[in-house]
């Protein structure tokens, strides 16, 4: 051990040497280190921030796990006597009192919760056949959700991880690349791979320890301005801390060690002659006629040519960290807009169906009351013929044998539209409607129309076109249920075996950003739904205005809660959407994730500039050799501008044909549930229309980003080169004297 | 005496386009343990690269390296540094110091890249510095200390170890000849000390001629040039002097 200790100073020792005596070489790492935990640290106090800042408001409103309802004095009774004769209770009654004759009664369970509601959902399992009523409070859903959300986190961070993996195992080859003589000599002296990887992992653990201080400062400042400034409360924890410190080491330890595994299989003699030639290559001086021209125009344009598997690892590497940056962005606009989009306060739920209850609540201050009627197609063997051209390729529709010009499709949601609809699709959703939505309250067989299922078109219809909706029939003929193997299959075989009674309807509006995941919302007349579903509307969203002050809200929320009271036969469950609202401002994720992302974009003139500024030092041999022959300075600043011109180019070009295929892509996987992975984000799980594209900053930003810090890159270097030369020729001046 | 070092048809070749350079063609050598081999030849002739194989800086195309029986074309490149670092010295012509290192420094690299249980450095790290004349020039960097010194830095390195064979490739390539003789005499009489081998490359005659062998090189090509019997022709020139006899 003690062995062990001494080889590990010794060796600490000589990292601090060589990285204070070659500091400027080692510069991208500190600044790379320094982002990388800077990174770690953002996200993790935000992320402890954040959990913190829920469970202190849950906890604040609900003390139990679930809230039973309907109770009576003997199961109520009955829970409290099996809590207190069990020698060890899993879990605790809370009673909420009794109004008409029934109790509402909480629990809290003891330990893991999902195993402990399911042992009590058995145990009294006689009480809920008796019609108790159980709700899963939001407490319940936040400590079942715990480990989804850690494993989410934990994926998060391992993909934070391996971005920085990739960032200092690409700045750590390009510096091994450009500074091996030194590792030539270790390895020349009996340096094995185990010996070179202790030596860069320790230089690399010196910076580490380094830019640690000074990382954690700012992460926690950044995210204390964040949350302040949001009007949240800051709760210090040293595990944020902690890991942001553990991760970058063990990525540090990966790229150190995938670094040298390629150094150590080289031969040393190469390592050192590289070192020694680099500064005799010169350009070859070729050039072709093409259509009487001569190409390159500049022979030393051929340099590039010469340097093709360097300049394209290096646009590779930088457009990699530009696509991160763009796809990150573009996520975020997906949590952006989830978050902020329109979500009920409340669900009111009615034995029988009530009108009037549900204007008088539309009516009170602050609140607009929609419909919750909503029945799938499919569900009801029904289905929907549009015109054959109105339907965009590639969407799965089928064609009726009695009908040629019309396609059917059966991935449709029917909806009750109330009065309150057409207004609202536009200042409630904020739905781009084309068309009059007003007609489907005012005129006889009108519907609103979706053209899109999440967040992807799959019509192309006009206001005034006819779709006609299925009403099902009889079954003419039978099938084997193994032949419908899939949705298309099934409507296939209902078109053929089952008869249909087609109604005629005018789409009176179109949407075009409606989100449903489920299918096509035709939204239709509440009394046509009713006809057609055989079901009554007995269920309500209730929404309140977002821009409500805390006292607004309150009056709002008293107010709805007596109107439910007073109805003889009316529910309510609260879906907390204010608080959830409310803490999410005060996490401010959006500004948190952006602020990573823009960390990460800060990447890319890093990559640009370490590795041009270095490589073209490293040929400053062969500039000095055209300065020898005659070339002017003007001939030298040619040559760095033209490369760094079609660095630039490469580089905007690049990104330009990636950044939206990657966008495609990444949208593609969001947006389709073919694509739904565990590990996606839980806040996709919601239906939100998506944009198909980012803004078009973001694909602007990355791309005059490649193409500027390519340029500069190259005219940094060139002015090194110039002040090198300058200081050079005045030594030889002051050595002449 | 038995051999330390031995080559079996080693060959280096280098393409370029359609044509085939031979670095190294055929070489077969044997060193003898603790004697003084230099080879000599023309620039480009292939010397360093042989030199290079030899030591296991570099791989040949074909053939064998052993050293105490040991093939190096064998090794994986992790064994082949490991057994650099246990048997093998080299001294580079353009000495190779790491610049922001001190002359201490720089000599130490080869103990602290491949500890050696059971080896007292202290005491041969003042012997090998009284040897050499660096003990006021320890903690100097490379650029306070004039060719010469650097050279000596260079061979103290090379000899920290203790080698059991020291390859130098023209380690006085780069010192005026006052200098050139009084390293020259240094190493010699350290490798003596500790009963090295050693293997150098020169282009200088009058260096070679303290040597108990000397080769030379012709594209890629060796030949034995000086043994202890005196000066000798090399095998093209007698072939070429049998066929003209045939001829005749």
């Amino acid at each position: 051990m003690e062995k062990w200790v001494n080889a590990f100073k010794s060796d600490m020792k000589m990292a601090a040497r060589t990285v204070k005596s070659g500091f400027k070489t080692y510069f991208s790492l500190f600044v790379a280190l320094f982002l990388i935990q800077t990174l770690f640290g953002i996200v993790g106090v935000s992320e402890h921030n954040s959990r913190s800042a829920e469970r202190d408001a849950i906890v604040k409103k609900y003390d139990c796990h679930i809230e039973l309802t309907n109770l009576n004095d003997s199961d109520h009774y009955h829970l409290i006597n099996t809590e207190g004769a069990t020698p060890n209770p899993y879990f605790e009654v809370i009673s909420y009192g009794m109004e008409n004759g029934s109790h509402t009664t909480g629990i809290r369970f003891l330990g893991d919760v999902e195993d402990q509601l399911q042992s009590f959902l058995l145990d009294f399992e006689e009480i809920f056949e008796r019609g108790v009523i159980c709700h899963r409070t939001p407490l319940y859903e936040y400590d079942a959700g715990g480990v989804g959300d850690s494993v989410r986190y934990a994926i998060f961070l391992i993909f934070l991880g391996g971005i920085s993996w990739i960032l200092l195992a690409i700045l750590n080859n390009i510096r091994i690349n450009h500074f091996k003589f030194g590792y030539g000599i270790y390895m020349s002296f009996g340096a094995d791979f185990k010996r070179l990887s202790r030596i860069i992992i320790c230089e690399m653990l010196y910076i580490l320890i380094l830019t640690y201080l000074p990382a954690m400062l700012l992460a926690e400042a950044s995210v204390s301005i964040m949350t302040l400034l949001a009007g949240g409360k800051l709760y210090f924890s040293i595990v944020p801390l902690l890991v942001a410190f553990g991760i970058p080491l063990i990525v540090m330890l990966l790229a150190g060690t995938f670094s040298v595994r390629f150094l150590s299989m080289r031969r040393p003699s190469d390592v050192l002659m590289a070192q020694d030639n680099s500064n005799h290559v010169s350009s070859p001086r070729r050039s072709k006629m093409l259509f009487a021209e001569k190409f390159p125009p500049v022979p030393e344009m051929l340099s590039l040519w010469r340097f093709r598997t360097y300049a394209l690892r290096l646009v590779a590497s930088a457009t990699f960290f530009a696509l991160l940056f763009t796809c990150g962005i573009y996520a975020i606009s997906f949590y952006d807009r989830t978050e902020n989009y329109p979500e009920p306060q409340y669900t009111v739920s009615l034995a029988v169906p009530d009108d009037a209850f549900a204007a008088e609540m539309d009516s009170l201050e602050g609140v607009t009351v929609l419909s919750a009627g909503k029945t799938q197609a499919s569900d009801l063997n029904s289905h929907i013929l549009v015109k054959e051209d109105a339907v965009l390729d590639g969407s799965a529709f089928e064609r009726p044998a009695y009908a040629s010009d019309l396609l059917a499709t059966e991935n449709v949601v029917y909806r009750a539209a109330d009065a309150g609809l057409p207004s609202a699709l536009t200042e409630h959703y904020g739905y781009h409607v084309s068309g009059d939505p007003t007609r489907i309250v005012n005129e006889d067989d009108c519907i609103i129309l979706s053209e899109s299922i999440a967040s992807t078109a799959v019509l192309d219809v006009q206001v005034g076109d006819t779709v006609y909706i299925a009403l099902f029939g009889a079954q003419t003929g039978k099938f084997h249920e193994h032949e419908a193997y899939d949705s298309s299959a099934m409507l296939r075989l209902r078109l053929k075996y089952y008869s249909f009674v087609y109604r005629a309807f005018t789409v009176a509006a179109i949407i075009h950003d409606e989100p449903d995941r489920s299918g096509l919302c035709v939204y239709l007349p509440k009394d046509v739904y009713a006809d057609m579903t055989n079901e009554e509307v007995t269920e309500w969203s209730v929404y309140l205005d977002a821009d409500l002050s805390n006292s607004e809200f309150e009056a709002a929320d008293t107010k709805v809660r007596s109107l439910v009271d007073g109805h003889y036969t009316a529910t309510l469950r609260d879906h907390d959407t204010r608080t959830y609202r409310n803490l999410s401002a005060v996490c401010n994720h959006t500004a948190v994730y952006t602020a990573m992302f823009f960390v990460i974009l800060a990447l890319v003139p890093l990559i640009w500039f370490f590795s041009l500024i270095l490589f073209n030092r490293k040929r400053q041999g062969e500039f000095d050799v055209y300065r020898a022959l005659g070339a002017q300075a003007k001939d030298v600043r040619r040559i760095f501008l033209q490369d760094g011109a079609v660095y630039a180019v490469l580089g905007g070009l690049l990104y330009a044909l990636t950044a939206p295929l990657c966008t495609k892509g990444l949208f593609a996987v969001l947006t389709s549930n073919k694509f739904y992975i565990l590990f996606l984000p839980s806040y996709l799980d919601k239906a939100v229309y998506l944009s198909p594209h980012p803004a078009l900053w973001v694909y602007l930003t990355g791309a005059l980003l490649m193409a500027a810090s390519a340029f500069l890159a190259c005219y940094l270097s060139y002015r090194n080169y110039n002040k090198q030369q300058s200081e050079h020729i005045s030594e030889s001046f002051s050595e002449e004297e | 005496m038995s051999a330390i070092l031995e080559t079996v048809d080693l060959i280096k070749l280098y393409k370029q386009s359609d044509k085939k350079i031979y670095a190294v063609n055929r070489v077969n050598l044997k060193v003898e343990d603790g004697e003084f081999i230099a080879i000599i030849g023309a620039s480009g002739s292939g010397k360093s690269t042989l030199l290079q194989i030899m030591a296991g800086l570099d791989r040949p195309s074909s053939g064998s390296v052993k050293i105490r029986g040991n093939d190096l074309c064998a090794m994986g490149s992790d064994e082949l540094a490991r057994f650099r670092g246990r048997f093998v010295g080299f001294v580079f012509q353009k000495h190779n110091l790491i610049p922001q290192f001190t002359a201490l420094e720089n000599i130490l690299i080869p103990t602290t890249m491949c500890n050696i249980e059971d080896f007292r450095y202290e005491e041969h790290i003042k012997k090998l510095i009284s040897h050499l004349g660096l003990a006021d020039r320890l903690h100097h960097l490379p650029s306070e200390m004039s060719g010469g010194q650097q050279q000596r830095v260079a061979i103290a390195r090379a000899m920290i170890n203790r080698p059991q064979i020291l390859f130098a490739d023209e380690p006085t390539g780069n010192l005026d000849h006052e200098n050139a003789k009084e390293v020259l005499d240094l190493m010699l009489e350290t490798a003596a000390s500790i009963g090295q081998t050693i293997v150098m490359v020169t282009h200088d005659l009058s260096i070679a001629e303290r040597a108990d062998k000397i080769y030379r090189m012709s594209d890629g090509e060796l030949f034995l040039y000086k043994d202890k019997d005196g000066y000798r022709r090399n095998s093209y020139e007698e072939n070429a002097v049998r066929i003209r006899e045939i001829m005749a």
